[in-house]
């Protein structure tokens, strides 16, 4: 049905006739770089007759007579009068005004507007700027250099990114990205930065309303580079190469060999190995101790044991990790594009090409191709055309140290050898003892030894993505002052991921072992079958959206009215599925049949039953969404400008009455430009304006249903279908609601110093969270998801440009510097036991009057003189009892420390320029946060095997806890004691610190100023990243940035090139 | 502006605001359902094994006599689940360390049952659903009923008929309706909306079940007659085990099982009429929980329940083995013909009839190794009685029934009972008339719901 839709309205819309009326159109570009100027005033001398210049510098008037005088002005510019008879074609150009703000146009999507004129929060990132760094991501280069926008990188792999705080506590939290005038629904990594143009943050209400029901979160557009009409052609290169060191494992808090193996001969003598032995499921003993039971049983004598022992003390399992399976990463780009434009086509098109390898050879390619149009048959039409393919691939390499486990989790031991004095790979012990593995093959078995050096070339795990992304747009200039503009976006991505176990990987002999059926007569059976096993699976997503808007523009006299008005049709549907082939031969193309449905004793514990895993999936989503909108700006003699948006959005949202499903969100705002007034002095601050904006902006989580609903799913074990009750009834559910308030300052010091200050409260209302309930309605947990919370929050953006010295020499100065905190203010307590409330703050656990992401401990006294204990208190009374302070420590007694994400953050650039030399250097900065940091946890050593180098500074003797906190080691460990110390006050830092981001360095070199160059213009760059942490507030070396457990990322650098020709 | 163009935005404005209904009418996530769409997502609700058939109250066989612990692995316990040391001490302070509790599983129960129910007010079923609208309605009050009569057994005091209507019963939840604030009925009501569900469900459910998860006519009787039991009305007891009985009676003849086997016995065999399990404490595995010496040593030397349902690691150190859902754990909790004869057994010999052991040895007779059973006789009813309530414990051992025979027959002066635990030097007791046969309420429920807690 919706394709009809769409269809009809396509065929309605593109054999539009061209209304032809007498009249003239031309282009206004500026004079130094010949770049189309939007929003230039066109005016007939004379008369009230203005136009205002499109995107594109392109604009039309009706001429009444022949001899005529045109004026034509744009703010940043000198104004410029042309007499009759006019050139052909008519192209204006405009000087710019020196000492001037730079017009800067910001794109909101929807619209492109001068800075200037906006009342809303915007953060621009030119091409330059956007080129500083030269990383593959797009997302990955607006770090440290946008006002308003911070990252949330504690678990590398999956980064987030807050506009001006955070204000939700279960929906999205990640802004909405746009690429070229649409939501952009793919993966973001598919696009080549190389192809960006501009960036604008959507950051306030007036500024990312019109994206209604999204933008609670800001809004980041991402602009590509189109060509323009009457442009002469260029062609321009950019290639570079990155080369990231080996990450340093030392950073990692590893426990040494020998103080682990120390404490297995403590653990055996205690006994603790003894049920391990005995257990029927074989489970895996390190080789220490396999070598203590060897020498107990007799089987190896006292000196033969030390001998064994003391060699393995002084393995490192991090040797072999760093020699073995890590590596310098190298990057390169390539991108070539060639743009230009004649009257009535102007073209971009580009060819990019990036290739990778990771710190453990990971192998990453993408392709990028991507062609843009634009036709202009007469100077009332221009027809877009956008059409870019990506291809990309990503091969896993080598295991790191955190992929080789011993499995039956347990992390691995630190003095396993991954290989022989000669370089030869070793087994080392997996999932069950490694004499009972070694018995496998005696009894017929496949060989059941993990050989991790090995191993992964037995397995292969690729994902493929191919993306194909097409825009098509019409514009029609119906009057001077009406444009009516439609456009449609198709956005398909396929992706598939395969991940074949090999014949010889361990995972599929391990399968095919576990589940060997030994008959009477002792003949074998295998119903996992031998051969190699593929996983498959794939994803296709395709999302369409279609859009028809008028656009207004008209000024006479004093006034000015920008407005637009449309509606919007969006579609995203995702589908995928997974499938699993047993018995898979690559050579010959077949496979095997395997019973899912019996239920087989394990080889390796006859009762021990599994049935042989099943992997087929379906899923599929569609999320639609209607919107009308409209937004207007009226300017009065260029000092007063009133802008007001509306937006209505309904979405599919399942099971809400349909009433319900929409929501009106709408913005206001004003801006004066007071040093325009006549009353208006201070000579030294050339330009001042204040604008205040107010407006609601929303948010949603496409998971919640207003009915109860079902799931349907299958019981493997029965192979029957069944359903679960999937969500509770929640009648009122609704959307999630941001008021926002911002109050901004523009300055500029005569031309020196630019600068904008701006204030805003960000209140999140109606949000999902989580509420008590009778369990007795039927909810086991006792806890409901409802529209109840609610936060409040507040910030300052600063950002400062200066223009230290400005001659020959230059020397140029950025200060950013943000400041944003904010709270719950509604929301009922789902428990009043502290215990719930002490983490690490990597999770969002919310509580009234408290940060969203904050660090709650418990309180803690010390260590005991006589024992090494840690103390805590309950009531007030310092204790021991670590059952009591788990279980019986309300909220209240609990420390409260403070967020876990900077309220303080910021960058300062400073660039330095002589002639075509450049250097530039980014210091950032985050205060006012906490982190808590690892430690030694007991058990987890005991039974995970997963140590810490705090073990080292325990607690050993009377007088010790005066010079560590970390507890004395106890035999039978207590899980409470251990839950007590980790969470603990003593372990929170302050996370405060200054980086130093980046050092980059370029020289340009252009014809202007050197002739007989072969090129045009050629730029050559050396930029470094991760330099490392100038201070920071914590004394254990610590980057507050990356959660423990996780490597900080490791100093690159990049060496390009860029030339046009 | 032209004609066309303007009727083209007209159109523009028009469509967008009209089609938005249909366009925004499909589903967002192609998997979701509304339990109410159709019959067949009704069934697939009450299909859900681990939600509908899981999990059913089984506190009691860590108070009960049957399980014994030793200090160390009573201490252990104590540190990772309190509500398995302190049901074993009767300690109140149990059910408040986990939210999947005694109190919680079976109104989330009642929940999907109640889901059920109002989905088969909706749907008006057509002359081919007929039977499996009946099917699921039956099915549905079955387990309201079954999650009713179990919350009965722990959180409302012993039954007799003249404080039945006085004594604070349960919160009966009849819709499922989330926002509807939660008040207890009295015992009576509460008992009389069980066998009112039960009696309803009886009509409507098929004689045979699809599978034996599913609810059946013989299951209704076999549960009614299971309740009227453990409120001593020994008439309607013996009526529906009857009932029951006579649409199914098979038994399995423990000599052709495999007793020396990990799992001797099948899930879903011939004995089950309705399958369920129970609550797995960590207390009943083996070794924090031990079985009662003096209950294994009443197993004579051939009877095939000792190495059927029992481990022995030990003098004195029994393991629970396999049951009727196949292992150890979970522990199979419903409805098996062993039950119900043996309830029949026992009204009759209530009600005088010697014939009452001919119905017992029925059952020992594929209990005993074949060539040595010698049936059982005896001359007075009395006696009878005495032997039909010994054999009720073996054979119904682990599953979850020996506590509600405690509250039972602990107002009979002559099966009365009081119990002992020792750990490190403390002494426990537990006296028949006992407070604390009767569980205290989840406080997590007491304080959200604001219902009366137990004494």
């Amino acid at each position: 049905m919706k394709d009809l839709y769409f269809t009809i309205l396509f065929i309605l819309i593109l054999p539009l006739s061209v209304i032809s009326q007498v009249r003239i159109s031309g282009k206004v570009v500026s004079a130094s770089d010949n770049n189309p100027i939007a929003g230039a005033s066109i005016r007939l001398k004379g008369t009230n007759q203005v136009s205002v210049s499109s995107e594109g510098g392109l604009f039309n008037l009706i001429l009444p007579d022949s001899t005529v005088t045109l004026i034509v002005t744009s703010i940043g510019f000198h104004p410029s009068e042309l007499k009759s008879p006019l050139p052909s074609p008519l192209i204006i150009e405009l000087e710019e005004e020196i000492g001037q703000l730079e017009t800067v146009m910001v794109s909101t999507g929807y619209e492109i507007i001068p800075k200037e004129r906006a009342t809303g929060s915007f953060t621009h990132i030119d091409n330059e700027l956007f080129n500083r760094s030269a990383d593959n991501n797009i997302l990955n280069r607006l770090k440290g250099i946008t006002n308003g926008l911070s990252f949330d990188e504690r678990r590398p792999h999956s980064p987030r990114i807050h506009i001006r705080g955070l204000s939700t506590i279960y929906a999205d939290q990640s802004p909405l990205i746009v690429v070229n005038n649409f939501p952009y629904e793919g993966n973001i990594a598919n696009i080549n930065p190389n192809d960006v143009e501009n960036i604008t943050v959507l950051k306030d209400a007036a500024a990312a309303s019109i994206w209604g029901v999204r933008a609670a979160n800001g809004v980041i557009v991402i602009t590509t580079k189109q060509g323009n009409l009457n442009q002469t052609e260029q062609i321009s290169f950019n290639s570079s190469v990155a080369i990231t060191s080996k990450p340093n494992l030392d950073y990692l808090p590893f426990m040494s060999s020998r103080e682990f193996i120390e404490v297995e001969e403590f653990l055996f003598k205690k006994g603790f190995y003894t049920a391990q032995e005995a257990n029927p499921n074989h489970p895996p003993l390190s080789p220490v101790v396999e070598l203590l039971i060897q020498e107990r049983d007799g089987n190896i004598s006292a000196d033969q044991l030390r001998d064994k022992i003391d060699r393995l003390k002084n393995v490192n399992v991090k040797d072999d990790f760093e020699k073995f399976l890590y590596q310098p990463a190298i990057n390169q780009q390539y991108l070539l594009n060639l743009q230009g434009g004649s009257s009535k086509l102007a073209y971009y098109l580009s060819a990019g090409y990036d290739r990778g390898v990771s710190n453990l050879d990971d192998q990453v390619s993408r392709l990028s191709l991507r062609s843009s149009n634009t036709f202009s048959p007469n100077e009332k039409l221009q027809i877009h055309a956008d059409l870019a393919y990506i291809q990309s691939k990503h091969t896993t390499g080598r295991p790191g140290f955190s992929d080789i486990t011993t499995g039956a989790g347990k992390l691995l031991y630190p003095y396993a050898q991954l290989a022989d004095e000669t370089d030869t790979p070793l087994p080392i012990v997996k999932d069950y003892r490694h004499s009972f593995a070694l018995q496998g093959p005696e009894n017929g078995l496949l060989n059941w030894e993990y050989v991790p050096l090995q191993d992964y070339l037995h397995s292969d795990n690729s994902t493929y993505d191919r993306e194909i992304l097409l825009n098509v747009g019409v514009d029609l200039h119906i009057t001077d002052y009406l444009t009516f503009q439609s456009k449609y976006r198709y956005n398909q991505s396929l992706g598939k991921t395969l991940n074949g176990y090999g014949m010889d990987s361990y995972y599929t002999r391990d399968l095919i072992n576990r589940f060997t059926q030994v008959a009477a007569d002792a003949s074998l059976a295998y119903p996992v079958p031998v051969g190699s096993i593929l996983d498959e699976s794939s994803s296709e997503s395709t999302s369409q959206a279609l859009r028809g808007q008028l656009r207004y523009h008209k000024s006479w006299h004093d006034h000015r009215l920008d407005a637009i008005a449309g509606g919007e049709l969006r579609e995203h549907d995702y589908t995928s599925n997974a499938h699993r082939t047993y018995g898979y031969d690559e050579n010959v193309l077949t496979s095997s049949v395997v019973n899912y449905l019996v239920e087989y004793p394990m080889y390796y514990n006859q009762n021990q039953t599994a049935t042989i895993p099943y992997r087929t999936d379906y899923s599929g989503k569609l999320d639609r969404y209607t919107s009308l909108y409209a937004n207007g700006a009226y300017t009065y003699r260029n000092r007063y400008t009133v802008s007001g948006s509306m937006r209505k959005d309904a979405s599919n949202l399942f099971g809400v009455n349909t009433n319900q499903r929409g929501v009106p969100l709408w913005s206001a705002g004003i801006s004066w430009s007071i040093h325009r007034e006549s009353f208006y002095r201070l000579s030294w601050m050339d330009y001042l304006k204040l604008r205040l904006t107010y407006g609601y902006n929303g948010n949603l989580d496409q998971n919640t249903t207003a009915v109860t609903t079902i799931l349907q799913l299958t019981d493997y074990q029965t192979n029957r279908p069944y359903a679960r009750v999937r969500t509770y009834p929640n009648p009122d559910l609704r959307w999630e609601k941001v008021k926002t308030v911002n109050i901004g300052l523009d300055f500029s010091l005569g031309g020196r110093i630019d600068g904008s200050l701006e204030y805003y409260i960000k209140d999140g209302m109606d949000l999902l969270g989580d509420a008590p309930i009778d369990p007795t309605v039927g909810l086991i947990s006792g806890v409901i998801r409802r529209n109840l919370a609610s936060t409040s929050g507040q910030g300052v953006d600063l950002e400062i440009t200066s223009a230290n010295i400005d001659r020959l020499f230059k020397w140029h100065t950025t200060l950013i510097f943000n400041y944003n905190t904010s709270k719950v203010t509604n929301l009922d307590s789902i428990s009043t036991n502290g215990s719930y409330y002490v983490n690490s703050g990597l999770n969002i656990i919310p509580i009234k009057g408290k940060p969203l992401y904050n660090v709650f401990s418990y309180q803690w006294k010390g260590l005991d003189h006589e024992t090494g204990d840690p103390i805590g208190y309950v009531n007030n009374q310092s204790t021991t009892d670590y059952r009591s302070i788990v279980r019986d420590t309300p909220v209240s007694d609990l420390v409260f420390h403070g967020p876990a994400l900077p309220t303080g953050s910021g960058a300062l650039i400073n660039t330095l320029t002589y002639k075509g030399f450049m250097l530039s250097t980014n210091l950032t900065y985050r205060f006012g946060y906490y982190f808590r940091r690892s430690s030694i946890s007991y058990g987890n050593m005991f039974n995970l095997w997963n140590g810490h180098s705090d073990f080292t500074n325990r607690w050993q003797k009377p007088g010790d806890e005066n010079r560590t906190s970390v507890p004395s080691m106890v035999y039978p460990n207590n899980g409470r004691r251990d839950e007590f110390y980790t969470n603990s006050a003593e372990l929170v830092e302050k996370g405060d610190h200054i980086r130093l981001q980046d050092v980059n360095l370029s020289y340009t070199i252009d014809r202007g100023h050197q002739a007989g160059l072969p090129v045009r213009k050629l730029r050559i760059f050396l930029n470094g990243q991760n330099l490392g942490i100038l201070w920071r507030a914590n004394k254990h070396n610590l980057d507050p940035d990356y959660a423990s457990g996780f490597l900080p990322p490791s100093f690159s650098l990049s060496f390009g090139l860029q030339a046009n020709f | 502006m032209k004609p066309s163009l303007f009727y083209i935005t007209l159109f523009w404005i028009g469509f967008l605001t009209s089609s938005c209904e249909d366009f925004l009418d499909v589903k967002s996530n192609k998997s979701l359902a509304v339990a109410s769409d159709k019959l067949a997502n009704l069934q697939l609700l009450l299909d859900n094994v681990s939600d509908i058939n899981s999990g059913y109250p089984s506190i009691g066989i860590l108070a009960s006599d049957d399980v014994y612990m030793l200090s160390e692995n009573w201490e252990a316990l104590s540190q990772f689940q309190p509500t398995s040391s302190n049901a074993y001490i009767w300690n109140p302070d149990v059910f408040n360390d986990a939210d999947a509790n005694g109190w919680t599983i079976p109104y989330h129960i009642v929940f999907q049952a109640n889901v059920v129910l109002e989905g088969t007010e909706k749907l008006t079923p057509s002359a081919h659903e007929s039977a499996s609208w009946r099917n699921i309605r039956g099915s549905a009050l079955f387990y309201r009923a079954y999650a009713f009569a179990t919350l009965l057994e722990q959180f409302s005091k012993p039954y007799n008929t003249n404080d039945a209507p006085k004594n604070p019963g349960i919160v009966l939840r009849l819709n499922p309706d989330i926002d509807e604030k939660s008040t207890r009925a009295t015992q009576q009501e509460s008992y009389e909306q069980v066998f009112r569900d039960l009696k309803t469900a009886a009509s409507l459910l098929p004689i045979t079940p699809k599978y034996k998860t599913r609810p059946s006519k013989p299951a209704a009787y076999g549960l009614l007659s299971r309740i009227y039991l453990s409120i001593e009305d020994y008439d309607q007891a013996s009526v529906y085990a009857d009932s029951c009985l006579s649409i199914y009676d098979k038994l399995i003849d423990y000599n052709l099982l495999d007793t020396g086997s990990q799992r001797p016995l099948q899930r879903y065999n011939d004995e089950v009429i309705f399958h369920n399990t129970l609550f797995s404490y960590a207390g009943f595995v083996y070794p924090y929980g031990r079985i009662d010496t003096t209950l294994y040593e009443s197993y004579r030397d051939n009877d095939l329940r000792r190495a059927v349902f029992f481990t022995k690691h030990g003098e004195g150190d029994i393991a629970y083995k396999a049951g009727y859902d196949g292992g150890s754990s979970p522990l199979f909790g419903g409805i098996a013909t062993d039950e119900i004869l043996l309830i029949k057994a026992e009204c009759l010999a209530r009600a005088g009839e010697l014939k009452a052991l001919d119905g017992l040895n029925r059952l020992l007779q594929n209990r005993y190794s074949m060539d040595s059973f010698v049936p059982i006789t005896s001359e007075n009813p009395e006696d009878a009685l005495a032997l039909i309530l010994e054999e009720r414990r073996k054979e119904l051992v682990f599953r979850g029934l020996r506590w509600s025979d405690l509250r039972r027959l602990n107002g009979d002066s002559r099966f009365k009972k009081t119990i002992v635990r020792r750990i490190n030097n403390s002494l426990y007791e537990l006296n028949p008339d006992d407070k604390r046969y009767t569980f205290p309420i989840p406080k997590k429920v007491v304080e959200a719901s604001g219902i009366p807690q137990n004494e």
